[in-house]
């Protein structure tokens, strides 16, 4: 049996359809990380249309999945979040995404720690020739932690957010250097990862994970020496 | 040249259910009254109270002379080793509910820095729970002052504070509901004791 056809049932790009019913669900993916999605599609179409393994973090804004150049991005004017839903992740997490086209006043960037009952994650806001933004957003507030405009970037590099305890940092390929700066934040503490989009920016080849913790690494657990001091 | 400061945070409204907060007298995305103060800056927010902790890793002098003139912004010295020796300090910090009398004679500016991390990162966890558990954006200081005792806040209040503490790993059994917030957010920062912070990239 072909991988795309079980009985009735025929993978048709992002949904399977049934050939007897005309039944048509979304593909769900899920269950092993790192969680990847490479934005194909036939015809163009909102995210969460396109793969139920997507949902919407902020509001009713809307990702699309492009099929010319099976790309995602919000359109004009538009800013949303999404996260993937169909894992579950580590504390310590990344986002990735490519950039794939944008200009002036448009973004696109991963976000991780992203929460499923509040417009709540960090978000690194990346783009072409634009400055970068490391973002906390609450509940529907944004604070901007930190921001880069000295270094421009490029379509195909690839823009990275990890949540690793307090430190939350932002990469370029890989690399620090050219990002906003590493912060210490205590706000946000587990969640999703996934996308950032605002103004028409083009991303590809998504990708969120848990952060891998080095060998012999154990966690502190002597939070029992800590008492809270009055006397001083 | 690099500096770190306490400034006000500026809040936008850019939606029915959305805000912006940046830091005042700097340029950033939302600002409100361009143009800001152009450098490569990184802030640590205290939650929702409305001043963060600020590193402007390449402001010019012209810019600080400016920038120092205004009331609202406090300037840490060069020598973050030297000890606390600036008699504004108490009503400046207190002003912004960072608790000044734990400090002695010879703590220094760096101690002082540390200290003002570690607070400001108990009420970012205070309004991150918050949201997270009511929604809406929440300090510790929404009703209550430095010199409010943790059982005058409401039973809701106290149930976040005390989650927030529980989840730096003390046991909230141990807090005393009677205390005063200025000595339960001073201790909440010890918490940070040995450990690093990091803002913009720059450890401290």
């Amino acid at each position: 049996m072909a991988d795309n056809r079980y009985g009735d049932w025929v993978l048709v790009g992002r949904v399977w359809y049934n050939t007897k019913t005309g039944a048509v669900l979304p593909v769900i993916q899920g269950g092993a990380l790192p969680a990847t999605d490479a934005f194909t599609t036939g015809s163009d179409q909102n995210l969460t249309t396109y793969s139920a393994s997507w949902s919407i973090q902020s509001g009713a804004s809307e990702f699309t999945v492009y099929a010319a150049t099976d790309v995602v991005g919000t359109g004009a004017s538009v800013f949303g979040r999404a996260r993937w839903n169909a894992d579950s992740f580590n504390n310590n997490q990344y986002g990735q995404i490519k950039l794939a086209s944008g200009t002036g006043g448009q973004w696109i960037g991963p976000i991780v720690r992203a929460s499923t009952t509040a417009n709540t994650s960090y978000n690194f806001d990346a783009g072409i020739d634009v400055a970068t933004y490391l973002i906390k957003t609450i509940d529907g507030s944004d604070t901007e932690l930190s921001s880069n405009s000295l270094v421009v970037y490029s379509v195909g590099d690839v823009v990275r957010i990890e949540a690793d305890g307090t430190t939350i940092t932002c990469k370029k390929n890989g690399s620090v250097t050219g990002c906003p700066g590493a912060q210490t934040d205590s706000d946000i503490s587990s969640g999703y990862a996934g996308i950032s989009g605002w103004n028409g920016a083009r991303g590809d080849d998504w990708e969120g994970g848990d952060l891998e913790a080095p060998a012999g690494l154990s966690i502190p657990v002597a939070m029992h020496h800590y008492q809270f001091n009055l006397d001083r | 040249m690099q500096k770190f400061y306490l400034v006000p945070v500026e809040v936008v409204s850019t939606g029915p259910d959305t805000q912006a907060r940046g830091p005042k007298y700097f340029a950033w995305r939302y600002d409100p009254d361009p143009p800001g103060i152009a450098c490569q800056w990184s802030m640590m927010d205290y939650g929702f109270v409305n001043s963060a902790l600020f590193l402007a890793k390449d402001i010019t002098q012209a810019d600080h002379d400016a920038l120092v003139l205004n009331a609202d912004v406090y300037v840490f010295p060069d020598n973050l080793d030297t000890a606390v020796s600036d008699p504004t300090i108490d009503a400046f910090f207190e002003g912004m509910y960072l608790p000044t009398d734990w400090l002695t004679p010879a703590t220094t500016y760096r101690e002082l820095l540390r200290q003002v991390g570690g607070m400001m990162q108990f009420n970012q966890r205070y309004g991150g729970i918050y949201a997270e558990r009511y929604g809406g954006w929440h300090s510790i200081f929404d009703t209550a002052t430095l010199q409010t005792r943790l059982n005058q806040m409401t039973a809701q209040e106290r149930e976040v504070f005390l989650a927030a503490v529980q989840s730096f790993g003390y046991d909230p059994a141990l807090v005393p509901l009677n205390a005063r917030l200025r000595q339960l957010v001073k201790a909440a920062g010890d918490y940070w004791a040995g450990k690093t912070f990091i803002i913009g990239g720059v450890e401290f």
